[in-house]
């Protein structure tokens, strides 16, 4: 059964088309993923889906629900967890879920069962009268997804929810998610510049770029969109613009990325050979190698193929 | 319900500053209201009675036209409050003016009858000294006064001497008149009335009134701030994206500034009453005043946040705003030492109409009498808050 619709869906913020005739549908119980680099329109497609942004054309169907017809009706099974900390920092978690929990429509001994349970999940029972200004980041992102989560929402969407904690954090919130799913029966929207995690998570994804679909299906069916090109990571000391210019003059290449001393450079998996007129021209323009790796394709390649960019970019 | 619950988390979130607030809110105005109040005391005391004081009379022309101005002075009432030293000249005068020996000095010059006589007019010099204040008023209005009659008859003469062709008439209208003008001379026209006790508010009173109003438009800042920190902390955008409308986290927030600001006007009252003995008039009327002091403060969070977006634009300017409205009205000093055109500015303050209703509570005025005021109050709450309303429900 289909939790989620989108329909021809647009935003346009003057003459700047942030969404493009964006379509795709999600089922009940899938872990999807949203993917793109930064002004690619996922916050704005996310805003959307919230009922936060009207779109300029299409719709937003949730649980049957449209966004802008029937808001109430449609957000009543919807669960956000914002890519900022949305908690009031003077209260208390204990205040802040319960605040959250009410919001939600819950009350009475359902309210309560569902603070002590989001008090469990996050781990933090024993600070649950602390004041969220004095816990840590990790913490903080804990609380803020399991605020979302009170209600047990049938969709949840999750806005980079990892971004800027400790690793230890971090599996605590991908372990969670995964159980969502298992547990819940939770539709889950996922969003994140850490490529793994995604990889981990998801079943399903879609690549925005400029607005634009550029790539949507199973991980598998991504990958084979770019089965026939390769990534090489060359570590360098030097690089110049020069390098860049004659690299991408070469036939065989069809991309390239430097940062941070990481020449990456995409090209087709038929011409191996010309791995040698790479490595001449590098070596011709003074560039020292230090590594060479010839990666076989993965969700980050996938990626920076399609659109050219990293995803931390 | 749910707008109960963001009402509830608005008091938690206000609460979490209350000691800051009660400094604030509660404290700091008690203490300017009991500073202003005792610095005013004197000035403003509603009880105070003239002192008698002493006035030099120096007459130099000793006439007939000259001496009814002494009776005047020397009338068993008005001998009360000023004592009269005739002085034979006006030597040393001005030093004892300087020194506060007199209050005033009414000085009658040699030629005044022979002034009157020649048909000139008739003058009277006054002086004062630097603290005569409003005793120096009473003396000047007196003599001013005396001479206007002087002169007034002298007009009348001079036009019945210029116009009568008849000489004989002329004659007898003077033979008639001027006992008559005689007897009026020597007459007094002072008449005493008991006027029933004037209206008027103590310092502390005055100052009390005014300081919460001040403070409570604070409230208005505090709160404004509070909802569109909302909005920068992403809690905003978290409520909106639960099933919870923006009306109900309008009027949320709204009841919670209501109420806060119905919770800040009694605690201040009450401090006010027991340590520095206010008095705001019956308790009975004082309740609806203070709901619609508090509706006000809430329809005034209601525009600002509809109008900012930006708090620390907004606390910027509404702060001087608040000042400037407070200082006009009369928060730091009497309003009515206010001169010229400033004594019309305080009507276009907010402080102004709320201190009305205050001050008529305090005067012990009818509650009809304040009905007109109340009833505009309602009127422009109501507009301003639906404004609001408006115009948050129809922003996407």
């Amino acid at each position: 059964m289909t939790i989620l619709e989108l329909k021809n869906i647009t935003k346009r913020y003057d003459d700047n088309l942030v969404v493009d005739n964006i379509n795709f549908s999600i089922k009940e119980g899938e872990t999807f993923g949203l993917l793109g680099p930064n002004g690619a329109g996922k916050s704005t497609t996310i805003s959307m889906l919230c009922g936060l942004v009207k779109p300029d054309q299409g719709d937003v169907i949730i649980d049957g629900h449209s966004i802008i017809k029937n808001p109430t009706l449609a957000k009543k099974n919807l669960g956000v967890v914002p890519q900022d900390i949305a908690l009031y920092g003077s209260l208390s978690a204990i205040d802040n879920l319960k605040f959250w929990g009410t919001l939600y429509g819950l009350s009475g001994s359902l309210l309560k069962s569902r603070i002590d349970e989001a008090l469990e999940i996050t781990g933090l029972k024993d600070r649950a009268k602390d004041k969220i200004k004095n816990y840590s980041g990790g913490m903080k992102r804990r609380i803020n997804i399991a605020a979302a989560f009170m209600h047990h929402p049938k969709l949840l969407i999750m806005d980079e929810p990892t971004v800027g904690i400790d690793p230890q954090s971090r599996n605590h919130i991908l372990e969670f998610t995964k159980s969502l799913n298992e547990k819940y029966g939770t539709t889950v929207i996922y969003t994140s510049h850490y490529m793994e995690e995604v990889e981990t998570l998801c079943n399903r994804l879609i690549i925005l770029d400029e607005g634009k679909i550029i790539a949507g299906g199973t991980q598998d069916e991504i990958k084979r969109m770019i089965s026939n090109e390769e990534n090489i990571d060359i570590n360098l000391t030097q690089y110049t613009n020069e390098i860049g210019l004659k690299l991408k003059a070469l036939k065989t290449v069809s991309g390239i990325n430097y940062k941070d001393g990481l020449l990456t450079v995409i090209m087709k998996a038929s011409d191996k050979s010309n791995i040698q007129d790479i490595i001449d021209i590098l070596i011709h323009n003074d560039a020292k190698i230090q590594n060479l790796n010839i990666k076989v394709p993965n969700l980050e390649t996938v990626f920076l193929s399609l659109t050219g960019k990293n995803l931390r970019d | 319900m749910k707008t109960f619950n963001i009402f509830i988390n608005s008091l938690k979130l206000f609460l979490v500053n209350i000691r800051t607030y009660i400094f604030v809110f509660l404290i700091a105005p008690l203490v300017f209201s009991f500073m202003y109040g005792t610095i005013y005391k004197n000035i403003l005391n509603p009880n105070r009675t003239i002192e008698k004081f002493t006035v030099a009379y120096v007459d130099l022309d000793q006439s007939r036209e000259s001496k009814p101005l002494e009776s005047i002075f020397n009338e068993s009432k008005l001998n009360k409050i000023v004592s009269l030293e005739k002085l034979s000249s006006t030597k040393d005068l001005n030093d004892a003016l300087l020194h506060g020996t007199y209050t005033s000095a009414i000085i009658i010059p040699k030629n005044f009858s022979q002034n009157i006589e020649t048909n000139k007019r008739a003058s009277i010099k006054v002086l004062q000294s630097p603290s005569a204040g409003v005793n120096g008023e009473i003396i000047s209005d007196i003599v001013n006064s005396y001479c206007s009659y002087l002169n007034m008859n002298r007009s009348v003469y001079s036009v019945i001497m210029t116009s009568s062709k008849n000489q004989a008439l002329t004659e007898k209208i003077f033979t008639s008149m001027l006992p008559e003008i005689e007897t009026d001379l020597n007459r007094t026209y002072l008449t005493y009335t008991s006027l029933p006790k004037a209206k008027l508010l103590n310092s502390k009173q005055l100052f009390s009134s005014n300081m919460l109003i001040m403070c409570s438009l604070f409230i208005v800042l505090v709160q404004a701030i509070s909802i569109i920190k909302e909005s920068e902390f992403g809690t905003l955008n978290r409520i909106y994206s639960t099933a919870t409308s923006k009306l109900c986290f309008y009027f949320g927030k709204l009841l919670g500034t209501f109420v806060i600001s119905i919770v800040q006007i009694l605690c201040f009252l009450t401090v006010s009453t027991l340590f520095i003995g206010v008095n705001f008039g019956n308790y009975f009327t004082l309740i609806p005043i203070i709901l619609v002091h508090s509706l006000i403060i809430a329809a005034f969070t209601a525009v600002l946040i509809s109008i900012f977006k930006n708090t620390s634009l907004m606390s910027g300017l509404f702060s001087i705003i608040i000042f400037m409205m407070s200082s006009v009205s009369g928060a730091f000093y009497p309003a009515d030492f206010n001169a010229g055109f400033m004594k019309n500015v305080p009507h276009f303050t907010i402080n102004y109409w709320i201190n009305n209703l205050y001050s008529s509570n305090m005067f012990g005025d009818a509650f009809s009498s304040m009905l007109g005021v109340i009833c505009i109050a309602l009127v422009i709450c109501s507009l301003a808050i639906s404004f609001g309303a408006i115009k948050l429900k129809y922003e996407y």
